[in-house]
């Protein structure tokens, strides 16, 4: 048995350390936090095995005084006391972020990249439905902002990707803009797009802001980052508005945008491809293909509508082009443009 | 034996060094106040926790928006204009010290900045009402002889603000850059050496992000978001944008901007489209630059160029629909931009 839990913990615990390790320096992804967690567990169980199956030592430790190598007497409470005594510090270090906890903890991918990593206000959650999507963002009483895609026939879903190594799932952002386009709140980005201003999507290294550059460049005005990195910060007129969305589901609130920007991998056609001359309207980054489309819906909360159509508005242009403008021409747009079979809002305010 | 127990020790010494000696890594902090969104960007020589530069942040905005924010109607200044004159009441220290920096640019300015102008706001429905439109002349009359420092008495030592009449302050010109230096002050106390600060596009940078100085883009107004007029390495300085491009209302086929000018009582109507300025503080920048757009370009560079260690780049709009950057003198020589005067 116990060669058995010895030879077990050899290979649990460098799983779980190298998860680990990924965890800490890589962007979160579903899979390493779940294997992490998994061996955790099985180390966990495999660590009680080994301490039982060891109980006779500790029962003699701690019964008489042992001896030490080269004939001194060791006393074992001193042993234990100094364990104890570290142990209780690093876990205040560890409770307290205290050096040198503080500086290792810095170390990770979470605090090195914290300005430019995306979570959804509390109240908002997303989750796939029936060939569809569905993102709600709940708010006081019974206000609510529903968003429901149904995709359309070019669609893979991001369900479909089963295989452990596909990093070519469709990219997909929702947000609110203000009447003045300024961002106001970001309800979902694929998991990818959440974490990291770098993607590695199916196969080639790319910017999330060349893959969803309408929202990236949105973005912007919530972090300050700048997704090019060309300036640390920006100096402009102040756009006034609140960057909530709860202030706009009342009865008396201005208007406002839901926004729905997609991007699929590996879509080119004859017009958007990567051999195409870098400076020319189709020119686009290996791997992308096509761009990213918008669909949009303006709410007008006065006017009492419950349910709005998210109509296609333009995409966000070719790789010379990406620049967080809207592009409408479309004429060159093939399966982009049967991503989304329809995109439905429900809105529900506040009285 | 010995010397294996203090190599032991030698990789937990190590740590506790490295913990105390070098830059600790970027923290970021943001959030929203005074309408607007806020960015702090900051890196200290010895760990400081963010939660608690982020609460000391908060709370000095929660108290600065109590207390000049006309859109909180709670807020010292909101109860003030509320008041019918004559009234007296004692303010705070930020409605103290944002008055009396407000009223020394309004007499640098020669009146282009006015603290007192909130009748004037509110008649084009620029403040709390929202309601924008074209007033009549009549109204314009009306609230500009409620406007002017004269209505105004400020006692330093009592800290008591009178009026005689319903005079309406508003500090919205300067407050965002107000708020800039307040937050300085706080990582200053922090010994927090490197910082860069946004509120709502006022800005403040100490030291260097990295070792390389802070630059910090001015977007092109009216262009695309990865349009930048100009990038300036900004050391130790702080700069605000001011615009007509962002806030204003149609009204017959003409565009009015959130400018009014305190001295015709009517919104701006020159060339001006942004003035971005450099200063040692933001308040500064941020009233200087809200002036200059009443002052229109070649006024407006007369009172950069009177005002101590202020630079300033000017985007008009000409005739053509072609835009001139117009730099100051003293602009940063080695910030990008062009200089067409």
């Amino acid at each position: 048995m116990s060669h058995f839990v010895n030879f077990s913990l050899l290979f649990f615990f460098v799983t779980l350390v190298a998860s680990g390790l990924l965890r800490f320096f890589k962007p979160f992804d579903l899979i390493t936090a779940r294997v992490h967690i998994v061996f955790g567990f099985c180390v966990l169980i495999l660590v009680g095995l080994h301490l039982f199956a060891r109980r006779h030592y500790f029962m003699q430790m701690l019964g008489k005084s042992a001896h030490a190598q080269e004939g001194r007497r060791m006393r074992p409470w001193k042993l234990i006391g100094g364990v104890i005594t570290a142990w209780a510090g690093i876990l205040v270090a560890a409770l307290w972020n205290l050096p040198p906890v503080g500086q290792l903890m810095s170390q990770s991918h979470e605090s090195r990249n914290r300005a430019i990593i995306f979570r959804p206000e509390e109240p908002a959650a997303a989750r796939e439905i029936e060939n569809g999507f569905e993102m709600r963002r709940l708010d006081e009483g019974e206000a609510l902002l529903q968003v429901e895609i149904l995709w359309g026939s070019a669609f893979q879903s991001p369900s479909r990707f089963t295989s452990l190594f596909n990093s070519a799932r469709p990219q997909i952002a929702i947000w609110a803009e203000s009447s003045s386009g300024s961002m106001i709140e970001t309800f979902f980005v694929s998991q990818e797009s959440a974490f990291s201003e770098g993607i590695k999507w199916s196969g080639n290294e790319l910017g999330r802001v060349d893959i969803l550059p309408l929202w990236r460049h949105s973005y912007t005005l919530v972090n300050g980052v700048d997704p090019r990195g060309r300036v640390d910060s920006y100096s402009a007129a102040t756009p006034e508005h609140n960057f909530s969305v709860s202030d706009y589901l009342r009865m008396e609130a201005q208007a406002f945008t839901i926004n729905v920007e997609v991007n699929v991998p590996d879509d080119m056609n004859d017009f958007y491809h990567s051999d195409q001359a870098e400076d020319s309207k189709g020119h686009m980054h290996p791997g992308l293909g096509q761009p990213s489309v918008l669909y949009s819906a303006r709410i007008t909360p006065s006017e009492g509508q419950t349910y709005y159509l998210l109509d296609f508005v333009g995409h966000g242009g070719s790789s010379s082009e990406m620049d967080g403008n809207v592009y409408y021409d479309s004429r060159h747009l093939t399966t982009a443009r049967q991503l989304i079979e329809r995109a439905l809002v429900k809105v529900v305010v506040q009285p | 034996m010995k010397i294996r127990r203090y190599l032991s020790i030698l990789p937990l010494g190590g740590l506790l060094f490295h913990a105390g000696c070098s830059r600790t890594p970027e923290e970021h902090i943001r959030g929203s106040a005074l309408g607007t969104g806020y960015t702090v960007t900051y890196q200290a020589s010895r760990p400081v926790d963010p939660f608690v530069i982020k609460q000391k942040i908060e709370d000095a905005l929660e108290e600065i928006t109590g207390q000049i924010s006309n859109w909180n109607p709670s807020s010292e200044v909101a109860r003030f204009n509320a008041s019918p004159g004559p009234f007296s009441m004692t303010i705070s220290q930020h409605f103290v010290e944002l008055l009396h920096l407000a009223s020394q640019l309004s007499r640098t300015t020669e009146g282009a900045l006015d603290p007192t102008m909130g009748a004037l706001i509110d008649a084009w429905g620029f403040g709390v009402n929202r309601s924008q439109r074209v007033p009549v002349d009549s109204r314009i009359q009306q609230a500009m002889t409620q406007s002017g420092l004269r209505n105004l008495v400020l006692d330093s030592r009592s800290a008591t603000l009178s009026k005689q009449n319903d005079c309406a302050v508003n500090l919205s010109a300067l407050a965002k850059g107000y708020a800039v230096d307040v937050i300085a002050g706080i990582l200053d106390q922090a010994q927090i050496e490197h910082y860069l600060i946004n509120i709502g596009g006022e800005i403040r940078a100490k030291g260097t992000r990295s070792g390389k100085v802070w630059e910090v883009g001015i977007p092109s107004p009216g262009g695309g978001p990865e349009d930048l007029l100009a990038t300036v390495k900004l050391q130790d300085q702080a700069m605000a944008t001011s615009g007509t491009h962002r806030k204003f209302f149609q009204a017959n086929g003409t565009d009015y901007s959130h400018i009014i000018d305190p001295r015709t009582g009517r919104t701006v109507n020159n060339a001006l489209v942004s003035v971005s300025i450099v200063a040692p503080d933001c308040a500064v920048a941020d009233g200087l630059a809200t002036a200059i757009l009443v002052l229109g370009r070649d006024a407006g560079l007369r009172l950069v160029e009177s005002v101590p260690e202020a630079e300033g780049l000017f985007a008009a709009k000409e005739e053509s629909g072609e835009l001139e950057v117009v730099l100051s003198s003293g602009w940063p020589s080695d910030s990008t931009g062009s200089d067409s005067r």
